[in-house]
């Protein structure tokens, strides 16, 4: 059996180091979100999405109407 | 001349105290002050955010879903081609909409806990307001008994009725100062319950559409018609009121909390 070699070894210490960078920030991004998002914000997020459910009304009508 | 030093080393001694004890008393209570008004900023900050980006990030899935389905719509030749998209579509904007209104239930348990913690607040307001009250009153005492002639030392007597009265000016100055910060958080406390209760609708807003929605998904699986499996979303079209208000009453929240902010516990001759 083959001993690890210095150069995997670099390998999997660089590849654990940039898995544990790539998480911390990812939490680190979300938590800014999570810090900056307010019910004001969902609210207009609804109102977006109630336009965007009227809109698609309107097209299909549009389309009905053309069939 | 001995007797004369004495008594001016002793009357200095007694200002001295009075001052380092309304000093030591001051420091605490400005404390108390700072960390009260932490709290409240944080409890709203947080009011304002629990469970917010989650939901959030459902309606732009949801939001994205429907801009997806109208293009496909504005697309196709025949609409009712499109049946299976639209199953799948409707079935992940039920799903978001479900996701989203189990906050509810989290979003009310922390609206409960916020209110007593709030309400606990006011009571600490209170109680340093009746601290104060006392320590007047002892001041008032002493003033009057310096005043009455019961100290007959003269130079003893007039450092008391200075030093009472300058106190007595700083203690009530505080109280006016904590009175209104009282009323500002009862203020804050209605304003801020009022304001949960929108959250809470639109919640309840969602978990109704997430209902409709579900319903027009498995009516959609029954591969039929897509006019059929819409029809009666239109039903809920008509929250902009409430929406609006919910806008508006988290800006007389954010108002009230500026207020706040701006409170500073000024201690007059401390």
């Amino acid at each position: 059996m083959s001993a690890v070699s210095p150069l995997h070894k670099g390998v999997f210490f660089l590849l654990a180091l940039g898995i544990v960078l790539c998480l911390a920030g990812h939490r680190y991004r979300t938590q800014q979100v999570e810090s900056q998002i307010t019910w004001q914000d969902v609210n207009i997020a609804l109102q977006n999405v109630e336009t965007a459910k009227l809109e698609l009304f309107q097209s299909l009508n549009a389309k009905a109407a053309v069939n | 001349m001995w007797a004369r030093t004495w008594r001016s080393l002793i009357s200095a001694v007694f200002l001295g105290l009075l001052t380092i004890g309304q000093q030591a008393s001051a420091d605490e209570l400005t404390n108390q002050f700072e960390s009260i008004k932490e709290f409240l900023v944080d409890t709203v900050a947080d009011s304002q955010r629990v469970g917010a980006a989650t939901t959030y990030a459902l309606l732009r899935d949801n939001l994205a879903a429907f801009r997806a389905l109208k293009a496909r719509v504005d697309q196709a030749t025949r609409i009712d081609d499109m049946i299976d998209e639209l199953s799948s579509e409707l079935d992940i904007i039920a799903s978001n909409f479900e996701q989203a209104a189990r906050l509810r239930v989290d979003y009310a348990a922390h609206t409960t806990q916020s209110e007593a913690q709030l309400a606990g607040k006011r009571r600490q307001t209170r109680d340093a307001i009746l601290a104060l009250d006392r320590k007047v009153a002892i001041s008032q005492l002493e003033l009057q008994q310096a005043q009455n002639g019961t100290i007959t030392d003269p130079e003893r007597r007039k450092i008391i009725i200075s030093a009472n009265t300058s106190v007595i000016n700083s203690l009530q100055t505080q109280i006016a100062i904590w009175s209104q910060f009282e009323k500002t958080q009862h203020r804050l406390a209605s304003t801020l319950q009022l304001s949960t209760r929108k959250v809470d609708l639109l919640l309840f807003v969602l978990e109704k559409n997430a209902q409709v929605y579900r319903e027009a998904a498995n009516t959609a699986q029954l591969r039929q018609s897509v006019r059929l499996a819409l029809n009666n979303l239109q039903a809920l079209g008509a929250i902009e009121g409430t929406l609006a208000d919910l806008a508006a009453s988290w800006q007389e929240v954010d108002q009230i909390i500026g207020e706040i902010g701006r409170t500073e516990l000024g201690y007059v001759g401390s």
